[in-house]
């Protein structure tokens, strides 16, 4: 998968997850942190990412917190790869 | 303006007010306003209180007091999402308990759980018979879990009529866990099996795991 194909999976979780999403996201953008994400939405999100992958996102444990979107793209990317 | 003191209580020797309750008291009041059919797709809970509740029918509508969770109902195909508040003053008034719903449980330590359910078939039996459960299977995983709490759920298709099976199988399959702030969250897959069963649903705990 590459990263525009990446960060198209996670906008589309982010949607199912909030209802919608102004504007494109940045990779800089954190989704907690800046506010799109609380702490409930994000087991949502990453429960709608996994479901689109089709797979569990090994890198993503419990005690993962980095919600920035550069890296959640990443993570697709090495999943994917 | 339509804003409602919700009917609830404090039942048999808790000190919260049950999210079941206050989900099944709004959904009677969505239900009355209307002839369509009403069902319940998300609920999030944010803090549990024991005192009244109020909810507040629609997104704009002002309501005073602390903030308690949001859901969202949908009537005749409309989205309609509502506010929970805490009532300020005295605790709630005490209610009987009921008794325990669930039996059965069978649990692993990752959380995967199943157990088998006995009901009056409403909205209300059945959220009861869903929390007890997912409570007991997060209770399961060892004595150094404690304050196990549930906070959403989501994706769901939960009718407010009278229409669950009175019997049957409940199923957690544990899919995304997160520690924040000291507390472990939990989101896992509830499948529910019987005669005119809903859909899965995600459903969301909180919980402490001591180390």
């Amino acid at each position: 998968m590459t990263r525009d194909e990446a960060l198209a999976v996670i906008t589309k979780a982010l949607i199912a997850t909030v209802g919608s999403v102004d504007g494109d996201l940045a990779e800089d953008t954190n989704l907690v942190d800046d506010g799109l994400l609380d702490s409930l939405d994000s087991m949502t999100f990453l429960f709608e990412l996994e479901n689109d992958l089709g797979s569990k996102l090994e890198a993503i444990d419990e005690t993962y917190d980095d919600f920035r979107v550069g890296a959640l793209v990443d993570i697709v990317v090495q999943a994917t790869s | 303006m339509t804003v409602h003191t919700l009917d609830v209580g404090l039942r048999g020797t808790r000190d919260y007010i049950q999210g079941s309750q206050i989900l099944a008291r709004t959904g009677e009041l969505v239900a009355a306003e209307s002839v369509e059919p009403v069902a319940l797709l998300t609920a999030k809970f944010t803090r549990i209180t024991e005192q009244g509740v109020r909810v507040a029918l629609d997104e704009d509508d002002a309501a005073e007091g602390v903030e308690l969770g949001r859901a969202q109902y949908t009537r005749g195909g409309e989205r309609r999402t509502v506010r929970f508040f805490e009532v300020p003053g005295p605790a709630a008034h005490r209610i009987d308990d009921v008794p325990k719903v669930t039996s059965e449980l069978i649990a692993d330590a990752a959380g995967a759980a199943s157990c088998a359910f006995a009901i009056a078939g409403s909205f209300e039996s059945y959220l009861v018979a869903v929390i007890e459960f997912v409570k007991a299977a997060h209770a399961a995983r060892g004595e150094d879990v404690v304050d196990i709490w549930f906070t959403a759920l989501m994706g769901a298709q939960l009718p407010l009529a009278a229409t669950y099976p009175t019997a049957g199988t409940l199923r957690l399959t544990p899919k995304i866990e997160r520690v924040v702030d000291g507390r472990l969250q939990t989101l896992g897959v509830l499948d529910t099996e019987g005669v005119g069963a809903p859909p899965s649903f995600q459903i969301c705990f909180s919980c402490v795991v001591r180390t």
